[in-house]
């Protein structure tokens, strides 16, 4: 009897709730889906960054890290992974070249057609630790020659070198690894400013010798 | 002898429900037979707004490798078919950020314009703010058999980073998706 009764229950709630529900029109919004995607570009669509071991033509002769032995290209990967270590440096007053680090090479076409030349500047960042700045003098070199500018204009298919120089200072931490950066910003006619940049890390680790 | 006859009675009011059950059913299947699936939903949607989206299940908007300052544009056309009023909204469905490689959140940097295309081709704005804020949005009532078409811009806007060029690297490679779902709410 009990039982009965709480069926008898469970089936009237029912019957009241789909009778309020339905006089609601709550089951009835009608509705649909559309979508919306994007994505933002990268600056590797316009222009690549490239070491010795992942050089598209195979060129050589990039600069070698400070001390290593056997003799190590300082730079390595391609694009977003590039890093660099530029070896170990004295705490003296000191000047080091280092030509060809990396290669900085536009691709075949450009993303927008329109545009057949861009401009790539080169600057630099100071190691974000202590705000010293042991990287002097950062160039963008035509492949093989030594006169370079730290902005310059680039056709498609173009391929740079860029060339540094370390400036060691006495006033340097001994034992402390310097991570400066050299940023490349990308600009064309017509394009943004301040989008297209590459953050290049290196690291030069004060060794004393 | 009771226990038996409890049984039978059981099984009786079981068999009795069932056939109602598919009585039913036939009857409501026959009655629909002769009925296109729009008559269908009609039917079932008498005195209810029904809503047809010109993109349904589509992008409205679709744009690869924007920068800072461009935009991606696209229409929808939206119909009440049914037979009752609805109010018109629209909001975000399950938005996705794929962060690129230095982690921005794109939706942060999109901003978004709704603007309604009249039937003379003159457009009013009937809602803009970034893609990230954005919540149900009423944009109007429709009667029954009325159309609204709408355009959708979204625009990458990004200021120069006050210093440095971590800022401004961090959106590249980002990606954003999300869907729109359009609803028509029966007035009250």
């Amino acid at each position: 009897m009990r039982r009965r009764v709480i069926g008898l229950t469970v089936l009237a709630l029912l019957a009241v709730t789909s009778v309020a529900v339905a006089g609601s029109g709550a089951w009835f919004h009608s509705q649909s889906d559309s979508y919306v995607s994007v994505q933002a570009a990268h600056v590797h669509d316009w222009l690549h960054v490239y070491a010795e071991d992942t050089d598209p033509g195979g060129l050589t002769g990039y600069a070698v890290r400070r001390l290593s032995s056997p003799p190590t290209p300082a730079a390595s990967g391609q694009d977003d992974t590039v890093v660099v270590d530029l070896g170990g440096f004295p705490d003296v007053n000191q000047a080091f070249e280092f030509a060809r680090t990396i290669t900085v090479m536009t691709p075949a076409t450009f993303p927008e057609p329109a545009v057949t030349q861009v401009t790539v500047a080169v600057t630099l960042l100071p190691d974000p630790a202590t705000g010293s700045q042991i990287l002097r003098q950062v160039k963008l070199v035509p492949v093989g020659e030594t006169k370079g500018a730290g902005s310059v204009t680039m056709a498609a298919g173009e391929q740079l070198q860029v060339d540094l120089t370390v400036r060691t200072r006495k006033q340097l931490e001994l034992g402390r690894t310097y991570a400066p950066r050299v940023v490349l910003t990308l600009t064309y006619a017509g394009g943004p400013v301040d989008y297209f940049v590459w953050e290049i890390p290196m690291t030069c680790a004060v060794v004393g010798l | 002898m009771s226990r038996v006859g409890s049984k039978t009675g059981l099984v009786l009011r079981a068999l009795i429900a069932a056939a109602t059950t598919v009585v039913a059913l036939a009857l409501v299947t026959t009655a629909l037979a002769d009925l296109s699936r729009v008559d269908k939903f009609a039917l079932l949607y008498e005195g209810q707004p029904l809503i047809v989206n010109s993109k349904a299940g589509e992008s409205i908007v679709r744009g690869r490798d924007l920068v800072p300052g461009q935009k991606v544009r696209g229409q929808v056309r939206i119909k009440n078919k049914g037979t009752g009023a609805g109010v018109l909204y629209v909001r975000l469905r399950r938005p996705i950020d794929t962060p690129g490689p230095w982690g921005g959140e794109l939706s942060q940097k999109l901003v978004l314009t709704i603007r309604r295309i009249d039937r003379g081709g003159s457009l009013h704005t009937v809602w803009r703010g970034h893609l990230s804020a954005m919540g149900k949005v009423r944009l109007a009532v429709l009667r029954p058999g009325a159309v609204r078409r709408y355009r959708f811009i979204v625009s990458f806007q990004m200021r120069p980073p006050a210093r440095g060029h971590a800022v401004a690297n961090q959106y590249q490679l980002s990606r954003f998706r999300t869907a729109f779902r359009w609803q028509l709410v029966p007035v009250e």
